[in-house]
């Protein structure tokens, strides 16, 4: 066996057999030799149940599940698997089959055999790139390519050799090869996509699963178990004609659970059918004949199994691909609005202070008048109210504040569009008077509410009006105004919201990378704003455009639909 | 004494009326508008007086270009600027166009008090050398030119002698003059006249 090398992965490959990862030289070697063995052991048991009876040292068992069992060992590990093959081939020739052939005779059909199926699996894994989780329809196509080629070199060199050494006569050639290679076939068809596929592949068993698919299983097996008993309870000619009964339940088992589903219910039924078949005493010509069915219903159900699972798969990709999409946006829009509200800090903290100004100046008043003897009670009565109402106020900008910062996954609801519009503008009203811009709502009264989440409409709103702020007073223009307008328009029924101001208008170099990611005219902006408008505005099932470039009477527009079927 | 008022000025009108409210019940008379440019309008007058105070950031005028604007028209209303903004270089600005302080908000009421009276004590000094100052100029007037001759040579520290012999009048006539001269102008004694003639500028201190 090669020593430790690249291939340490793949030594390590086998997890459901080989138990855990073993770090030291000496116990990854042991754990391999306990691979090896219990390979050799299934191989060799197998073997003894499979077989029936041996023509002229040919062993001629109906089929050969022990080699699809060490072949994927060698497709998934490599060529050192073809040991275990030809140790488990002379074991079973000497031990179990009790074969009269003389030892060198034996050694060589091990070597062959081994050699035959080392060489398909190496070129499987080398030049074939067969990927063993068996994913892809190709895979599975490469996997039985391969094992029809491995069976057909088998079989023509162990003819060849048995031919040479005088075991065989011509005559004898084709009367036992058939079998032989429909036996290996189908073996390796069976077998090893079942064990790639349930052996070798680390997976997590949730027994709750399980437990739920049991009463599935059992109706395939019942299936299965009625078309066999249909099938070689009936006269020889007639059993042939009934065994399209078992593509029913291989076919709905690959439907409904993949190439899972394929596998298992495949060999569920070669083994319920070498079994009956053995009971009812149907002799070898029978069996290949039937095993030449079985190749075909096989075949079907692997690749009907494999393109399910792949459809499967891909579905279930997409759905975790839009997942993530869906929690990154979200996460761009609350480092967008983090970004927002940090430009807009020192706008907001003058926002609270001065409420904060009239709280404190009123409570001293009415401290004052409490504090002198005969003092007008009812004013200090009425200086304590309006201190609260300011008190309010500031506690409000705080919590829409927070409120606007603090939510990461979209949140729908029913929104009424006004005042979701005054909530936005309060937020950004402190900082535009700060620059002395001049923002007005003109809203019509027929506004509709619409469905979708608030925090990001208003993120919407408040990017476009900040955006307005930014290009009047960085053109250095005295008097700023900007007026947000939404309107209820039918054909197709939505609501248009447009940010207008008399800045100094959009470029046309601007204007073509508007909505790209990171292009911005400000010195210190991202340059996320308007593309997150715009995925914000797309994911709610409307649109973000720029309606006038025009200096003086630059408009932004925004339109959600009314039609609730197209809100997310 | 006319009547002193505080002129509050902020656009904000929580911030203006809460001000207000606090400065009457403290026993101010308290006009508040909102902003520099009504105020400049409606309340400047020459014969108002007291103390500004006017929110830094207006719309309009704002509040250091009020206390420059002030300057100019020679208007001595002192300003005590406030601002929710408050940074070292706008209490620099604010200080160096002659704010009579530079307050952050939200205001400290004692700190807020303070620089009023200190502008409006400022104020009423100002105010009594102004009247005085208006009561010796009537004075001076008073005196016929033969007197304000012989009260320039006074206080340049000639005797009645040599004024006498100067002006080619009797001693005694010069004395009598003399007489009249610190009737007039309510002087005790020489030395309070040449105090006089230096406040009145005819003789340099």
């Amino acid at each position: 066996m090669k020593p430790i090398s690249s291939e340490e992965a793949a030594l390590r490959g086998p997890p459901g057999v080989g138990g855990a990862l073993l770090l030291t030289r000496t116990s990854l070697l042991a754990a391999n030799a306990a691979v090896a063995s219990m390979f050799l052991t299934a191989y060799v048991a197998l073997e003894w149940v499979s077989f029936i009876h041996e023509y002229k040292g040919v062993p001629v068992t109906p089929w050969n599940p022990g080699l699809g069992v060490v072949f994927a060992l060698m497709v998934f590990v490599g060529s050192r698997g073809a040991f275990v093959l030809f140790t488990g081939v002379v074991t079973a020739e000497i031990f179990v089959l009790q074969s009269k052939l003389e030892w060198p005779i034996v050694i060589g059909v091990g070597a062959l055999t081994s050699l035959s199926y080392a060489l398909v699996a190496a070129v499987a894994r080398r030049h074939l790139h067969l990927d063993v989780g068996l994913i892809h329809l190709r895979d599975v196509l490469v996997l039985l390519a391969v094992g029809l080629a491995g069976a057909a070199i088998d079989t023509i060199l162990l003819a060849a050799f048995l031919l040479v050494f005088g075991q065989l006569d011509m005559r004898d050639v084709v009367w036992a090869s058939a079998p032989l290679l429909v036996g290996d076939i189908i073996g390796i068809a069976v077998m090893t996509p079942l064990l790639l596929r349930f052996v070798f592949r680390r997976r997590e068993i949730v027994p709750r699963r399980l437990l739920s698919l049991a009463p599935e299983g059992v109706l395939y097996v019942a299936m299965i178990g009625a078309a066999l008993s249909a099938i070689v309870g009936s006269e020889s000619l007639h059993g042939f004609r009934l065994f399209y009964l078992l593509f029913v339940p291989v076919v709905l088992a690959a439907v409904r659970h993949g190439l899972d589903g394929a596998c298992l219910s495949l060999a569920v039924t070669q083994f319920g059918l070498i079994g009956l078949l053995h009971l009812s005493g149907y002799d070898a010509r029978a069996f290949t004949e039937f095993q030449t069915l079985m190749l075909v219903l096989t075949a079907t159900g692997l690749i009907v199994g494999v393109v399910v699972s792949e459809r499967q798969s891909s579905d279930r990709l997409a759905r975790e691909a839009e997942a993530r999409l869906k929690e990154k946006e979200a996460g761009a829009a609350q480092a967008a609005r983090f970004n927002l509200v940090s430009g807009m800090a020192s706008a907001l903290a003058h926002e609270i202070n001065q409420p904060m100004t009239a709280a404190r100046a009123l409570a001293r008043s009415a401290q004052h008048i409490l504090r002198t003897s005969g003092g007008d009670v009812t004013r200090a009565d009425s200086n304590l109210t309006t201190m609260i109402a300011h008190i309010d106020h500031a506690a409000g900008v705080v919590r829409r504040m927070r409120d606007f910062l603090r939510r990461g996954r979209p949140h729908v609801s029913t929104i009424d569009t006004r005042s979701m519009l005054e909530e936005a503008l309060t937020l950004v009203r402190a900082e535009a008077s700060a620059n002395q811009v001049h923002v007005e709502l003109d809203a019509s009264d027929d506004l509709p509410a619409v469905h979708g989440d608030r925090i990001q409409l208003e993120q919407v709103l408040l990017n476009l009006v900040r955006n307005a702020i930014e290009a009047i007073t960085g053109a250095g223009q005295s008097e700023g105004y900007i007026r947000v307008v939404a309107r209820r328009l039918a054909a197709p029924p939505r609501v248009e919201i447009g940010v207008l101001d008399n800045g100094p208008g959009v470029d046309d170099q601007l204007a073509n990378h508007l909505f790209d990611p990171l292009a911005t005219s400000k010195e210190e902006g991202l340059g996320l704003g308007l593309p997150i408008c715009v995925s914000i505005v797309e994911s709610h099932g409307g649109r973000v455009w720029l309606h006038s470039r025009d200096a003086g009477a630059t408009e932004f527009r925004f339109s959600l639909p009314l039609d609730q079927s197209e809100v997310p | 004494m006319p009547v002193q008022t505080i002129f509050v000025i902020d656009d904000h009108e929580s911030v203006r009326d809460a001000l207000g409210e606090m400065l009457s019940v403290f026993g101010f008379t308290v006009e508040t508008y909102d902003s520099a440019d009504t105020f400049l309008l409606q309340a400047i007058d020459q014969r108002r007086s007291g103390c500004v105070v006017a929110d830094v950031r207006m719309p309009g005028t704002d509040g250091i270009e009020l206390v420059r604007e002030l300057g100019r028209r020679k208007i001595a209303l002192p300003v005590v600027l406030i601002s929710g903004h408050a940074d070292v270089p706008m209490a620099v600005a604010a200080i160096k166009s002659g704010a009579e302080d530079f307050i952050e908000k939200p205001v400290d009421d004692t700190q807020l008090v303070a620089a009023i009276n200190r502008a409006l004590a400022r104020t009423f000094e100002q105010q009594d050398l102004r009247k005085s100052q208006e009561a010796l100029g009537l004075k001076f007037a008073r005196l016929t030119p033969r007197q304000v001759e012989i009260f320039d040579l006074v206080v340049q520290g000639f005797t009645s002698h040599a004024i006498a012999a100067k002006l080619n009048l009797s001693v005694r006539t010069v004395e009598s003059y003399r007489a009249e001269i610190m009737e007039k102008m309510q002087a005790e004694s020489v030395a309070v006249l040449v105090r006089q003639a230096i406040r009145l500028g005819r003789i340099a201190p």
